[in-house]
């Protein structure tokens, strides 16, 4: 069966008040990467979900999962 | 593009990019048709000349692509215009673009056992078809990704 990666990145980072520029400054990538890791187009390295999950807050785990 | 903050620019960069990638295939796919209307033999210097820059603009493209371009911008600008999605897509468009390559070296191995091809002409073909099908995959995938979310 196939697997995806889920994530909650956008609906944490509305609880933060955050827009995907934002978000994208403090990661250090383009707001394009923000939006395909949000919807689920690109899956992120290892790198950048550590980074994500630390600038929304939250761990790995919390922030992404694997839907199959 | 003073007064603009960095993300503003790279937005702005990336666009222009995912806008000229398939534009700039097209026109140099349209480019070979005048290689390939050329007389055969042909000897004139306006031939070479035509030749030279069909090469000269295959070799920019190819370090384009290569590369990710903006080579003449700040280098934190060069960086996030090629982030890690953009990295994704132009390795993407790169794996398309050498299927297309091997793709039109099998046809030229077909067509040769009817009809022979030049050297040149088989070179001419299999780098065009490399280039620009990289390029258009590249461009497709940026246009996809730029779309608001």
């Amino acid at each position: 069966m196939a697997e995806r990666l889920a994530n909650r990145l956008k609906e944490r980072r509305s609880e933060l008040g955050l827009t995907q520029v934002e978000l994208a400054e403090r990661v250090g990538v383009t707001r394009k990467t923000v939006n395909t890791v949000e919807n689920g187009i690109f899956t992120p390295s290892t790198t950048l979900a550590i980074k994500l999950a630390a600038a929304l807050g939250l761990t790995v785990e919390q922030l992404f999962w694997i839907e199959r | 593009m003073n007064g603009l903050t960095i993300s503003e620019k790279v937005e702005m960069l990336s666009r222009r990019r995912a806008r000229a990638l398939p534009t700039l295939a097209v026109i140099f796919l349209a480019q070979q048709a005048s290689y390939f209307n050329m007389p055969e033999q042909s000897d004139r210097t306006v031939d070479h000349v035509k030749i030279g820059a069909w090469l000269l603009l295959s070799v920019a493209l190819l370090a384009g692509l290569g590369t990710g371009g903006a080579w003449f911008r700040p280098r934190e600008i060069r960086e996030l215009v090629n982030d890690e999605s953009t990295r994704a897509h132009r390795q993407a468009g790169l794996v398309y673009g050498f299927w297309a390559a091997m793709a039109a070296a099998i046809t030229l191995y077909v067509v040769n056992m009817f009809e022979l091809v030049s050297g040149r002409d088989a070179i001419h073909v299999i780098l065009s078809a490399g280039i620009a099908v990289a390029m258009i995959r590249f461009g497709m995938l940026e246009r996809r990704a730029l779309k608001d979310g």
